[in-house]
């Protein structure tokens, strides 16, 4: 039974309608039957099945034995329990995505009780974790607490990132150190410029000390070029390097593991979302390392650095400057939040206006067909007016704070000569004091305004930094097995033992499939689309692993085979044709890193690629062009032929495209995929007849099952879904030829 | 397309909550559901009425417009759009708090006052290109807001301090 929270008063009515029966599952929703938030609960005994609204109310009581199954029906952003009664269906309960995972395996299991079958121990879903400090259900694909983790954990964790460059970062404070320190001396400086030489002699009325102004100047002119060599120069260099150093060590793992990331993933993720944190969130980390991270310390150091000074000159005034400062933070605190939220509103329409100008130019070529260049200069010249406009309030905004705040700093500076004054009247201080003591008050707010932002920033990076983990940390669902199995080379049968798949699981594609393929066998996969053709090769190829059942090749389970010598036997040619940005050359020598020029001209030549290539002004060396733009339908066919030949798989799998080319080209595909699938194991989603008439066996696929198995011959004889395709299939050619000649 | 006039077909309610429906031509279907053909933008126009035969849909045809038909049938419509489509409609943003990296929406909606949280704003609050938002919640599920501009300055404001 799910350990569910459940009130008391719910347990109580509970308890009311039991009696002796026995109490086997109660689940909690989240909608109510009006489709409002709330809680309703549905509880099944021994006999019977009820429901109770959030009241304690019996909605719904029916007994087991009526129930012929029960059936979860997909709605939009929620789902229902829908009872068949056999005579007429009932809904009961409604609960949204968030619970899922709950009510698909309370299905399962009810629908065992009304068999009257044991309630599965195997294979279940996991219950939802929970979060042992909040007692909160976890989302599912998050896997830790979001309302429980450790913020300094994080932190730490960017920090470890740093760890091999720790000589660096020793170096980084002391140069810190040392700039700081060369900063301090010259309001010293100029104190003792006032003090001592500028002071005439009370007796001659004449600067005694002005020999020594020279020097003085001198003085001043060395620490402030010191300052800058240490903290300008060397600083900046060493903590430049140290942040594009971490972040590239970043950057990589990010990268490493997306490449590891089994298809799931890539199908539960935009493909923006991915670059954004490959690209935008690992920069994030970027500018906190180098910018933020020095500027920090920096300020930390000077905090106390000045603040010595500043009380060891005078330690009266010091607390009376401290008085502003406390206002300041106050008020910074208060108005970050206000400005931020221009601030953000003004990023955020920045970016919307280039995703309206990247959107625009990649289709500039479908507006000038439409003829909507002013609809689209208009939508430019609204969302660019929304950007000026956050622009000029966020100004505005800043205009009103900035000068507030500076007004706060400069009311210490006023304090220090009022007070200060009035100390140099009484003969306590000298003018000197008071100028090194306004130029180091200047050095001291401006870490306080550093340290109130820090906050901000943390909590950015640290949210940044989050995302990328998210992707560091996430375990690829495909695994090789602790001990895989190392094979050489395989003969290739395939089983499909029993099998189901969803790319959602709880929204089953492949339903109990059983198939077996014998070596160097030739299939042919027909139906609709969406019947789950694609899915069966994914499954193949292991880039999605089974729910339940087994795929056996050459009789070992394909969880137990080594992944890269799994796909070392599969060669791919799929519909549609990706290739890299590259050379032809490059694209075909892909399939197979190391292979010799000739090689991949033999493999041009079986793929009857050859013959177009050489027709090509840069030959081999031709650009395919982004995703192989360059290359004709036909061609990119071809060269993804040629990659599959070369690879020379004993398995080979083969999504036909639907797409039409011209016969003479068809006829020459045609050969090439003849020579391709002798003596190898094909799996092919065939569409075209005469692939069809190759095939060994056809297997015909409907909402994930098998329906027929036979010869093109026996199958057409059979007059069952796959003579209803084909006839239409012809039917339709003959159309569109007759329209051709028309 | 056919236009299923709102002067003549009939919704009636069956005993166990189905809904048949009988078109102007005299047919009547059983178990008729309800689709939106606009679900994000229009609630109100452009429903279409389908069987559903496993995971086929035969449409029947399509009524233009809700407010032209009888008030009990258009109730009867309205109640089982509601019913299906769960994508409730943030009418007030009470709070957004942000607690290290994640965002916490206190939030009032069509369908009650919920709390969900987000994670992601860059990839899970999508602007539309009318001015429509939907936002994705850590457990996928989906909110929408017919029109930014519409919201309260508050509820902008909001929404805006956690912008990206």
């Amino acid at each position: 039974m799910e350990s569910e929270k459940i009130p008391v008063h719910i347990r109580e009515k509970i308890k009311q309608v039991l009696r002796q029966d026995k109490l086997l599952l109660v689940i909690g929703s989240d909608i109510k039957y009006d489709g409002s938030f709330g809680v309703e609960w549905l509880v099944v005994t021994e006999n019977k099945l009820l429901v109770f609204s959030d009241t304690g109310k019996v909605l719904h009581a029916i007994k087991i034995k009526e129930i012929k199954e029960v059936e979860i029906v997909d709605l939009i952003g929620s789902s229902a329990l829908e009872v068949d009664m056999k005579k007429y269906i009932y809904r009961i309960i409604l609960y949204s995505n968030a619970r899922n995972s709950e009510f698909y395996q309370a299905v399962e299991d009810i629908n065992n009780i009304i068999k009257g079958k044991e309630v599965a121990t195997k294979g279940r879903l996991k219950p939802k974790a929970i979060c042992g400090i909040c007692n909160q259900p976890i989302p599912e694909d998050l896997g830790k607490c979001p309302k429980c983790t450790d913020k300094t954990k994080t932190l730490l964790r960017i920090m470890s990132f740093a760890k091999p460059y720790w000589s660096t970062i020793l170096l980084i404070v002391l140069v810190m150190t040392i700039g700081s320190l060369f900063g301090l001396v010259a309001p010293y400086v100029t104190k003792v410029i006032i003090d001592y030489i500028l002071k005439p002699d009370p007796l001659t009325k004449a600067f005694a000390n002005s020999g020594w102004l020279v020097w003085a100047a001198l003085a001043l002119f060395l620490s402030y070029a010191a300052q800058q060599l240490f903290s300008g120069f060397f600083l900046e260099r060493l903590s430049g390097s140290l942040g594009y150093k971490t972040v590239y060590d970043v950057r990589a793992a990010v990268y490493e593991k997306l490449q590891e990331l089994s298809m799931s993933y890539f199908d539960k993720n935009q493909t923006g979302a991915i670059l954004s944190r490959v690209n935008q969130d690992t920069g994030e980390l970027q500018r906190f390392l180098v910018d933020f991270v020095p500027i920090t310390l920096e300020g930390i150091i000077m905090f106390f650095g000045v603040g010595a000074l500043l009380v060891f000159i005078s330690w009266e005034l010091t607390l009376y400057i401290l008085i502003p400062i406390i206002p300041t933070v106050i008020f910074l605190k208060w108005i970050f939040p206000k400005v931020r939220t221009f601030f953000h509103r003004f990023y955020h329409k920045r970016a919307m206006l280039s995703v309206l100008v990247n959107d625009s130019v990649s289709g500039i070529r479908v507006i000038k067909a439409f003829g909507q260049e002013k609809i689209e200069i208009e939508k430019f010249k609204k969302r660019s007016g929304e950007y000026r406009d956050s622009g000029i309030e966020m100004v505005n905004q800043w205009g009103i704070y900035h000068p507030i705040l500076h007004l706060f700093i400069t009311f210490g500076t006023v304090l220090v000569w009022y007070v200060g004054g009035d100390f140099i009247l009484k003969n306590k201080m000298s003018v000197g004091d008071i100028v090194a003591y306004t130029g180091y008050l200047a050095m001291f707010y401006n870490p306080i305004r550093t340290l109130t932002r820090m906050v901000e920033m943390i909590s950015n990076s640290l949210s940044a930094a989050e995302r990328v983990f998210d992707i560091v940390d996430t375990e690829p669902e495909i695994k090789d097995a602790v001990l895989p199995e190392k094979i050489q080379e395989i003969r290739g049968s395939i089983e499909f033992d029993n099998i189901s798949f969803g790319y959602n699981k709880y929204k089953p594609v492949i339903k109990r499939m059983s198939l077996e393929i014998k070596p160097d066998e030739m299939i042919g996969l027909i139906g609709r689309s969406g019947a789950g053709k694609s899915t069966m090769v994914n499954l193949i190829c292991r880039l999605y692993d089974v729910n339940k059942g087994e795929i056996r090749i050459d009789g070992i389970d394909i969880k137990k085979i080594r992944l890269a010598d799994l796909r070392s036997q599969i060669g791919i040619v799929l519909q549609e044709t990706f290739l890299f940005n590259g050379t032809i050359y490059e694209n075909i020598a892909y399939a197979k890193p190391g292979s010799s020029r000739e090689e991949v001209i033999e493999a041009s030549i079986a793929a009857n690629a050859h013959e177009f290539i050489l027709k090509k002004p840069d030959g081999y060396d031709t650009d395919v062009g982004e995703r192989g733009n360059n290359l004709s339908g036909g061609e990119k066919q071809m060269v993804s032929i040629a990659r599959a030949i070369l690879r020379n798989p004993r398995i080979l799998i083969l999504d036909e495209a639907t797409s039409s080319v011209d016969v003479q080209t068809e006829k020459k595909i045609q050969d090439a995929l003849e020579k391709l699938t002798k003596n190898r194991t094909t799996i092919a989603i065939a569409h075209r007849l005469s692939t069809l008439r190759n095939c060994n066996r056809l297997i015909v696929i409907k909402d994930g099952r098998i329906v027929e198995t036979g010869t093109h011959r026996e199958l057409m004889a059979k007059k069952g879904l796959f003579n209803r395709l084909i006839t239409m299939q012809k039917e339709f050619s003959e159309q569109a030829s007759k329209a051709k000649v028309l | 397309m056919y236009i299923l006039d709102s002067k003549k077909i009939k919704i009636e309610k069956s005993e166990k909550n189905r809904l048949s429906l009988t078109t102007q031509d005299g047919k009547t279907y059983k178990n008729v559901n309800f689709l939106l053909l606009f679900p994000f933008t229009d609630l109100e126009n452009h429903v279409s009425a389908v069987i559903r035969k496993g995971a086929e849909y035969t449409e029947i045809g399509i009524i233009r417009h809700l407010k032209s038909l009888p008030k009990t049938m258009s109730q009867y419509v309205r109640e089982d759009l509601k019913l299906r489509y769960f994508v409730p409609e943030i009418i007030e943003i009470n709070s957004i708090t942000t607690r290290y990296w994640f965002h916490k929406f206190d939030v009032k909606t069509d369908r009650g006052n919920k709390i969900f949280y987000l994670r992601n704003v860059r990839e899970n609050v999508r602007f539309k290109a009318d001015s429509s938002i939907v936002i994705t919640d850590m457990e996928k599920c989906r909110y929408k807001i017919p029109d930014y501009d519409n919201l309260s300055a508050k509820t902008r404001a909001e929404l805006d301090r956690i912008l990206l």
